[in-house]
């Protein structure tokens, strides 16, 4: 006889296929709403009531001898292993499992965990550093250095390995390995901050000839006026005065009157202002100007006759403003030609 | 007044006779005491004005000493007492006249000063400026440590002469040779601690929020709550009228 019911049940004629049958006992008389209703909030509150009335929680077994160690370690390797399998992908199972045997200072069982974790996702950037983190916290110096090899070879996009292999290197006072490692870095042509930090730590260790031979390259790969500035700013700041102005010039040379923006023109002259070549200056204003073209004026304009008041000549001061007057009514005479 | 010698060779300066020897009727007489005692009084002068010179130096050095040990900020820490002593006078007679001081106050401050001021107590020195993705994050920590990080500079110079060039300056394609030195044991306990540091930072960042009792419960978990929280902080704005209705039980 097929067994298609629940226990109990009889089959009625009136039967729609596929319906579940709810035993006698069970089928519901009397519809109407009870007369206290219940609401799934007051079942919330409840539970939580009764779970904050906690009892006594389990007696405290304070592990006395190796057995029990054993025992205790034995179970709760058992527990990771099980949510492992319970759930491969969620690396928080990995790492937690990782953590505890560093904790008990298994180094190698720990590391064996994180090397299985790694198998299971290798991109998990997090899953890297936490390994590198355990290794270094154990003062593993060569396997942390091996793992960041390795790390830094397979995830090379991931700025955050470089930052601390270079950054463990450094704090070992091993420099030239710092060194090799953001050459190594600067080969991937990173973005302008892995450019910067190279050039901070030379500057921490004062070789300015290294840190210039890095903007020197740093300015080709990221071909930005923003950084030709900032280039010219870090020579002036050293003290090589020459070389600034170099710089600046070398910058107009390499972005041709097209692409030289009126940030680095400005840049230009306020630095040849400081040098106080009040000739260069204007020179540098009325080139800019003549080269830009009127739209591109406006902060330029500002600049120029700001100079002009705090060194020129009454004539100057004036030259300059009917100068940019006479480009506010030329725009405006471009928009409105017909009457003003 | 003559020099001259005595019998023993010692030279004395003896006022001659006729300086002394003078009958007060001759006018050259009174002249020479007059000139006598101008020139004593003059000494006498220069002598005072000496001493009251010394002792006003000395007055001055005790009181530059008395106040290169005062602490540095002692000027500004005066000038803010003497503030506070006249606005609590101020704010006596105001209160004694019955006007409200501090709309007083805000009167007599001009604006823009007031905006450069608010500017300023709002600008914080490099705030965090949340969480934009874990790269940007972990550049913004690194520059905190790097900061932080004092180089050893004699170590580096001493080792300038002691290694060689290529162990120093290496390229892209220097292999580590087996004249390699393992780290000292100063350095790899240096690396330990500043790890520990960090580590010890990052719990800083999240902190435990304490249990609200009263707080309607709408979880049956820990990690329900949470969701629960979040669902609040991005929806709840848009969901309260709805909210209230269904508590309400019947829509307004």
């Amino acid at each position: 006889m097929s067994q298609a019911v629940a226990f109990g049940a009889k089959r009625g004629s009136d039967d729609k296929p596929g319906a579940t049958r709810i035993p006698k006992a069970a089928r519901v008389k009397n519809k109407t709403p009870a007369a206290m209703q219940i609401t799934a909030e007051q079942i919330l509150q409840e539970v939580t009531d009764r779970q904050l009335e906690k009892g006594a929680p389990p007696p405290k077994q304070p592990i006395r001898n190796e057995e029990e160690l054993r025992d205790y370690k034995m179970r709760k390797r058992k527990t990771f292993e099980d949510n492992i399998r319970k759930n491969r992908g969620v690396m928080s199972n990995w790492i937690k499992y990782a953590e505890w045997e560093a904790g008990q200072k298994e180094i190698q069982r720990a590391e064996s965990v994180f090397e299985r974790a790694l198998d299971e996702d290798h991109r998990n950037i997090g899953l890297w550093l936490k390994y590198a983190e355990m290794e270094m916290k154990n003062g593993q110096v060569n396997h942390a250095r091996n793992l960041w090899n390795r790390g830094v070879t397979i995830l090379p996009r991931a700025d955050q390995f470089w930052f601390k292999f270079a950054y463990m290197e450094e704090m070992l006072g091993e420099v030239g390995k710092a060194r090799q490692v953001f050459e190594r870095w600067m080969e991937w042509e990173p973005q302008e901050q892995a450019w910067f930090s190279y050039i901070k730590m030379e500057m921490r260790y004062k070789e300015v000839e290294r840190a210039r031979k890095i903007y020197e390259r740093f300015v080709q790969v990221h071909p930005v006026t923003k950084y030709w500035i900032k280039y010219a700013k870090f020579e002036e700041e050293n003290g090589y005065l020459a070389a600034a102005r170099n710089v600046y010039e070398r910058g107009m040379e390499f972005f041709g009157d097209e692409h030289t923006d009126e940030s680095f023109y400005m840049a230009f002259a306020k630095y040849e202002e400081r040098q106080k070549e009040f000739e260069r200056v204007r020179t540098i204003y009325k080139y800019a100007i003549d080269k830009l073209g009127k739209e591109k004026c406006t902060d330029l304009f500002k600049a120029y006759s700001q100079f002009e008041k705090r060194h020129g000549d009454r004539l100057a001061i004036d030259d300059v403003i009917t100068s940019k007057r006479r480009l506010q009514y030329e725009e405006q005479l471009a928009l409105n030609s017909k009457g003003l | 007044m003559s020099e001259s010698e005595d019998s023993s060779g010692n030279s004395t300066t003896s006022v001659s006779r006729d300086d002394v020897t003078q009958t007060a009727d001759s006018s050259q007489s009174t002249t020479s005491t007059t000139r006598l005692s101008l020139v004593a009084e003059r000494l006498r002068q220069l002598k005072e004005k000496r001493e009251s010179a010394r002792k006003e130096n000395i007055a001055e050095v005790a009181k530059e000493d008395y106040e290169n040990r005062l602490p540095l900020n002692h000027l500004s820490k005066e000038r803010r007492i003497e503030w506070e002593k006249r606005d609590f006078q101020a704010r006596k007679e105001a209160q004694e006249s019955g006007l409200d001081y501090d709309r007083e106050k805000l009167l007599s401050e001009r604006a823009d000063e007031v905006e450069k001021w608010e500017a300023k107590r709002k600008r914080k020195k490099n705030p965090d400026q949340g969480f934009a993705d874990f790269q940007q994050a972990s550049y913004r920590q690194y520059q905190r440590l790097t900061k932080q990080l004092k180089p050893d500079m004699e170590a580096y110079e001493s080792s300038k002469s002691s290694l060689p060039e290529s162990a120093l300056y290496p390229s892209v394609d220097t292999l580590p040779t087996s004249s390699d030195q393992y780290p000292t044991h100063s350095a790899v306990q240096r690396l330990v601690d500043d790890v520990e540091k960090q580590i010890s930072k990052r719990k800083q960042f999240s902190r435990r929020r304490e249990f609200k009792f009263g707080k309607d419960i709408d979880y049956i978990n820990e990690r329900n709550k949470k969701f629960n929280e979040k669902a609040e902080r991005f929806y709840g704005k848009y969901t309260a009228e709805l909210k209230q209705n269904l508590e309400r039980g019947t829509a307004i």
